[in-house]
This record gives C-alpha cells, structure tokens and sequence, in this order.
C-alpha cells in the first residue's frame, strides 16, 4: 500500500503522456468570454489529428449538421464557438492518453464509460440552465483521476483492481485502501495543476460526494451523469457498479421523471455515435 | 450474473449453456458453456427437454433482444440489481434504480 500526498500526486503528472498543449489551453478557457473564435480555430487547426477527430465528431449525426463541415473555420462558423471548444476537447482529450499497460484497467471501457457521462451532464444541462459545453468536457474528465492512477502506478492500481474484484466493493474504495486518496482526489489536483476553471476543479474533487449547496451547480450535476451512465450500463462492462447517489444532489436537479426518460433516450440515441467519432 | 431460464423455443443461437443438461436417466447430454445452436435444440426438443439455463455471451449486444419478453425483462432487472448492488446492500431507495428499471422496462416488446 502506497498513501499518496498532494505532493507525490503532482509528481507524478509529469509522467504522464503530456496533454497536448491545444487541449490544455480549451480546457483553461471555459469560462474565458473573450477567447477569439479565429485564435481557436487556428489553435486546433494545428493539430492534425485533433482536427481531424473534430471534424468526424463535428459531422457525425450528433450535431445533425445540414452539410458536411471540411475545416475547423467551418466548423466554428456553424456550431459556434463554445461548442467547438467541447467537441476539440473530446477530440484531443481520447486519444491524448496512451493505453495503460495496468492489468485488468479497460481503457475502452474507461472512455465509453466517460463518453456518457459527458452525453448525460449535457442533456441534464440543457434541462437545467446549466453551461451544457462545460458540463459535457467535465463527463469527459471527471475520472481523469484514474488515468493518472494508472498511468503513474501500474502495478499498484492492478492490484487496486484485483482487490475490488475481490471484494466487490466501490473502486473509489479500493483506491482509497491501496493509495490513501481516491480518483476523484487525484483528479482534483491534477485539474488544479493544469489551471482548468475552478468549478471543473470542483467537481472533478467531489463527484462522489458532492457537498452541501445552496442550489444546483456543476458538481451535483456530474454526480447524477456519472450514476446515470453507470446505470445505463454504458460502459458495458459485466462487473460495473452504480455508486451510490446523492439524495440532496439529485433533489437538487429537481427533474421530473419525464425529464430523465428524455435524457435517457437522447444519451441512449448518442452514445454510439460519439463512441465511433472518437474511439475509432 | 445469474443465469436465465428460457423455452427452447424462445432461446436464441449463440447463447452459452449455463447449466449441463441431464437426461432422464441423469446422463450428461451437454456441459455447461456450450454454444446454443440450431441442431442442440432441435435434438434437445426431440428429447423432451423444453427448458434451459443460458448465459448472453460476452460482448454480444442485441442477442437478449431475441428472447421471449418475459426473459427479456427478467434478464433487465437481474442486471440492474446487478449495477445497483452498492445501494441494494446499504438499504438506499435509490430513485434512480426504479426510473432506468421503468425505461428499460417499457423498451421490452
């Protein structure tokens, strides 16, 4: 057993595959009204294989464009901005992390998994005001933890894994067991360190457990995604667990049943889609 | 997961075995795990057997589409309890368990 300080978690980002720089520099721009659409195209234009995934997500029938978009001008021009930025996040971010050699960690079932949690938290942000851009790259990202778990200490998250096997048990708490701090930690500080905007930051350090609040906010919403997703079985993994929910977070979202039922079909109808787009 | 009970005449090829199945005489006719086919279940109906134990393989979407809607919606709420089970063992009404088991529910036949 291993127990991981703020310190030793820093330490080990730079291990990690470096993000590229554009993906950084999207994600450190939410919440920046003055980011130029021009710069940005220009920006993610530069990365080949970005653009290139952006394109295919940006012509897939997930946008359900009227034509066929051949550029990142283009691109910018029809779906604006702010959506562009997501969809070149998700384009940079899968992708942007080799494949861990940890045994028993499924990265394809990592990004499925995260791929619906990002189709979730927007859908549920549509239905609740939220900033549905910023809450689809935080479905993304919300376990991002994980990967630098896995990336940074093999050997020791394989055995994380063989003990929630054994157990059956949460893998949150499995981690917790074998590193002293969980995905969600992990994920907070590494967030910190790469400056993403506070309220990412937030609700990458506590979607298991999202704190009391005064009304609703991004935290609470990526909390019910990542159950949700859990739920629809998306990750189509025959082990996977629904973690346990927030009743304050999910009283919070204040939805009707019908409201679930419409983001359920509408994740339902999406996520192989995006899964395609991105995975390919 | 728990096996799934199903009439010969509803299971599906490609379905695994998830029991052996005995003749009359206690005699091993197939062993668990094997392939459902075509031929096993005109030979299984032939024989008198007209139900048995199976398992969707593995990373086979759509086959339990094939099963008769009753299996179907018993495989459904096998699974969620499955992917419930943190909430099931610490006693939570999980809101959230009834609605998707509600959706999936109303998309069986």
């Amino acid at each position: 057993m291993k127990q991981l300080t703020a310190d030793a978690i820093l330490r080990s980002v730079h291990e990690l595959p470096a993000l590229p720089a554009v993906v950084l520099e999207l994600i450190q721009s939410f919440g920046d009204s003055h980011v130029s659409a021009e710069q940005l195209a220009v920006k993610i234009s530069h990365d080949q294989a970005i653009a290139a995934k952006t394109l295919r997500l940006a012509n897939s029938s997930f946008y359900g464009l009227p034509r066929q978009v051949t550029s990142i001008a283009e691109a910018t021009a029809i779906l604006g901005l702010r959506t562009l930025r997501s969809v070149a996040t998700a384009a940079g971010l899968v992708g942007g992390f080799a494949n861990s050699r940890c045994q028993g960690f499924d990265f394809d079932a990592f990004w499925r998994h995260a791929i619906g949690t990002a189709l979730t938290a927007r859908a549920l942000a549509q239905r609740t005001r939220l900033d549905e851009d910023a809450a689809f790259t935080l479905g993304l990202v919300h376990d991002i933890g994980r990967l630098v778990l896995v990336s940074s200490y093999e050997d020791e998250y394989a055995q994380a894994i063989a003990y929630q096997l054994e157990h059956d048990c949460l893998m949150h708490a499995a981690e917790r067991h074998y590193f002293g701090v969980d995905h969600a930690e992990v994920g907070g500080v590494i967030a910190e360190h790469w400056h993403f905007a506070p309220e990412i930051v937030a609700a990458i350090s506590c979607h298991h457990r999202p704190p009391p609040a005064s009304g609703l906010c991004l935290t609470d919403l990526v909390h019910v995604a990542d159950n949700i997703a859990h739920g629809l079985d998306l990750s189509h993994k025959e082990n996977d667990m629904v973690p346990l929910l927030a009743l304050d977070a999910w009283g919070r979202l204040a939805l009707a049943d019908g409201d679930y039922m419409a983001v359920f079909d509408a994740v339902a109808e999406q996520h192989e889609v995006v899964c395609h787009a991105l995975l390919a | 997961m728990q096996a799934l009970s199903t009439s010969i005449e509803w299971t599906p090829e490609g379905m695994l075995l998830a029991q052996p199945v005995l003749d009359a005489h206690g005699q091993l006719l197939l062993p668990a795990g094997t392939p459902i086919t075509r031929g096993i279940l005109n030979s299984l109906q032939q024989r008198g057997i007209d139900t048995v134990f199976v398992n969707p393989p593995e990373g086979v979407s759509g086959i339990v589409d094939k099963l008769d809607p009753a299996t179907q919606q018993a495989h459904t709420e096998k699974r969620l309890l499955h992917l419930f089970r943190p909430a099931m063992r610490a006693g939570q009404l999980n809101p959230l368990f009834h609605l998707i088991l509600r959706y999936r529910s109303a998309e069986t036949p």
